[in-house]
């Protein structure tokens, strides 16, 4: 914007320099009240209400092993599982219908899978999990890489907070 | 704000910080979403995100600019919907764009005519009146280049419009700007 000759300049700089000058409007009086009840809210969620992050640690180790411990049973306790299930069918404590048909179909999945795993060799079972947990991962990274470059790029809520100070996403905020 | 000459001085606790920068935000918002109920909604959601950040704000000479900041791109994340639509239109209507950009400028000195006179408080009223009453699609373009200062560039950036089409709208808008703020002065 010229400083020097303010009648030469453009109707939208001038424009610019007036409404940089206009003083802010006063926020509602409710505002402040609202954000304090906003945090106080937000601090009293549950823990399993917050991101994974703010878990407490144990909490997380605790999700990490069980979702380790499932894969494992999944992958190598097939065998396991399937004994299980047939002596809880046979055993007389279930005697709820429901829980009767829903073990009934379990080992029905379950003698399918032995099925399968009798016809196909264990190693390309063991190279179907792998191959799909790798596209899982590399589909997961992918659509992370999209998101961050497409969206979260060009438009982030809050900007980067640099060592020392913060630094706004344009450079022009002091 | 709280700058001096050894640093700014940090702030006691949160309340005195929102204190400070409340009107900033408000402000800001109000002017990008047209609407002081969203405007506050938004204005709230800010200082949560400052709450989580407090750390780090509360004895920063940037603090100032990192709310504008983070108030514009939520202002922008409420009107997402909004957005896509006009970058669609802004790709298929390339002829009607060209035929606005050979549209006059408003004389310069129409600017002074109608605010020259004013205070600041009029002037504020007078302005604002006038952007709530433009679409969105020309209001926040106009915004973010008059009142926030971004860039022809920024703008396309934040907006996923083209640049010429940025810089088609921003022109309109201060023409509709200026027809709206010349008719509300001279209402009887």
């Amino acid at each position: 914007m010229s400083e020097s000759d303010p009648a030469n300049e453009p109707t939208g700089e001038r424009l610019t320099r007036y409404v940089r000058a206009l003083p802010a409007r006063s926020a509602p009086r409710a505002l402040e009240s609202r954000v304090l009840y906003a945090i106080e809210r937000r601090a009293a969620r549950p823990w399993w209400l917050r991101s994974f992050a703010q878990w407490p640690a144990g909490a997380r180790a605790g999700f990490i092993g069980l979702s380790v411990l499932l894969v494992g049973l999944g992958a190598w306790g097939g065998d396991w599982i399937g004994a299980a299930l047939r002596s809880l069918r046979a055993s007389d404590t279930l005697p709820v219908n429901p829980a009767h048909h829903l073990l009934t179909a379990l080992a029905a999945v379950e003698q399918l899978g032995a099925l399968l795993a009798s016809i196909v060799p264990s190693s390309w079972l063991h190279t179907a999990l792998v191959a799909g947990a790798t596209l899982y991962v590399t589909l997961l990274a992918l659509g992370a890489l999209a998101y961050r470059l497409l969206f979260v790029g060009s438009h982030k809520d809050v900007p980067a907070l640099l060592s020392g100070g913060l630094a706004s996403s344009n450079g022009r905020y002091s | 704000m709280q700058q001096q000459a050894t640093g700014p001085k940090p702030f006691a606790d949160f309340t005195m910080f929102m204190r400070a920068y409340q009107d900033m935000v408000f402000s800001t918002a109000a002017r990008l979403a047209g609407n002081d109920a969203q405007a506050e909604d938004i204005a709230q959601d800010v200082f949560v995100k400052a709450y989580e950040n407090f750390s780090h704000l509360r004895g920063s000479p940037t603090a100032g600019g990192w709310l504008k900041t983070v108030t514009t791109n939520l202002s922008l994340n409420y009107l997402t919907r909004y957005r896509k639509r006009w970058r669609l239109f802004s790709e298929l209507r390339p002829k009607s764009d060209e035929e606005d950009s050979a549209e006059p400028e408003p004389p310069v000195e129409l600017v002074d005519q109608l605010l020259a006179s004013l205070d600041a408080e009029q002037r504020r009223v007078l302005v604002e009146e006038a952007l709530r009453q433009l679409p969105d699609h020309q209001r926040l373009p106009l915004v973010l280049y008059h009142f926030e200062e971004l860039s022809y560039q920024d703008i396309a950036a934040h907006l996923g419009a083209s640049l010429a089409k940025v810089k088609t709208d921003i022109r309109r808008a201060r023409g509709a700007l200026l027809a709206l703020m010349e008719s509300r002065s001279i209402e009887p």
